[in-house]
């Protein structure tokens, strides 16, 4: 097969199933964390050290939700990372970075102009070139493993 | 330096901690055995980097330092190609170019 078929190949080449849905999972999980963090972050005092701080998040319960899907993402994204590249995967989930945008301009109130939307299309750009690349994230891989 | 910009500063040393824990989760998926100091090394990485983040919430926006972030992709890409041995085409190399051009533009902005 010519290299240029035997990308093509590899590029049709279907995801198995559940490396699909923890894909997903790890998008909404990543969305859910950055955005309550924020929130958690917004309501804790303003702290005269950082011990003062640390103890004022842990009396934040937004924190302890954030700990419990922080932990959740990692045990999925170890999942993901068993049966794909991380240098694959990891831009996969950056898909994360429209919907934080959305969600933190919808219910956090954030700015929304140009320059950010610019910023975050070349970020999402460069996702989209780096997921158009060669990569082993078959189940040939999961096999190999 | 204003706080804006120490958020932003602190942001970007959270997506070089987190590119390293990265490619130490990945280790722990290939090895053997030391599954678990792999592990290890990279929660431990992942809690300072928390904190770290905790503290640039403080002063950026999340949709601001959440994209910032993705500056970890960059330490990723050279990092699994050094110590993973994983490809790094050039169209990648290229897709790693316009993410630094957003984190870029991204900062100048906050």
């Amino acid at each position: 097969m010519k290299p240029l078929e035997h990308d093509r190949a590899l590029r049709q080449a279907a995801l198995p199933l559940g490396l699909v849905f923890r894909l997903a999972l790890a998008i909404v999980l990543d969305t859910a964390v950055h955005v309550l963090w924020k929130l958690a972050v917004l309501q804790l005092p303003d702290p005269s050290s950082l011990s003062a701080a640390i103890e004022a998040a842990f009396h934040q319960p937004l924190f302890l939700l954030v700990a419990i899907l922080f932990v959740w993402q990692l045990v999925n994204w170890l999942r993901v990372l068993e049966s794909s590249d991380l240098s694959y995967s990891q831009p996969i989930t950056a898909l994360s970075l429209i919907s934080v945008f959305v969600v933190s301009a919808l219910y956090l109130g954030e700015s929304v102009d140009a320059l950010k939307i610019l910023g975050i299309g070349f970020v999402f750009a460069g996702v989209w070139f780096i997921s158009r690349t060669h990569h082993d994230s078959s189940a040939r891989s999961a096999i190999r493993q | 330096m204003t706080a804006t910009t120490i958020g932003v500063l602190l942001v970007i040393v959270c997506g070089i901690i987190e590119g390293i824990a990265q490619v130490f989760f990945k280790k722990s998926a290939l090895a053997p055995d030391g599954k678990r100091l792999w592990i290890g090394a990279g929660v431990v990485l992942f809690i300072l980097q928390a904190l770290i983040y905790t503290g640039a919430l403080r002063f950026v926006e999340v949709s601001t330092a959440f994209p910032i972030g993705s500056i970890a992709f960059v330490i990723v890409a050279i990092l699994s190609q050094r110590f993973l041995k994983e490809p790094v085409t050039g169209t990648r190399w290229i897709g790693v170019g316009l993410i630094v051009v957003g984190v870029t533009l991204l900062a100048a902005r906050a």
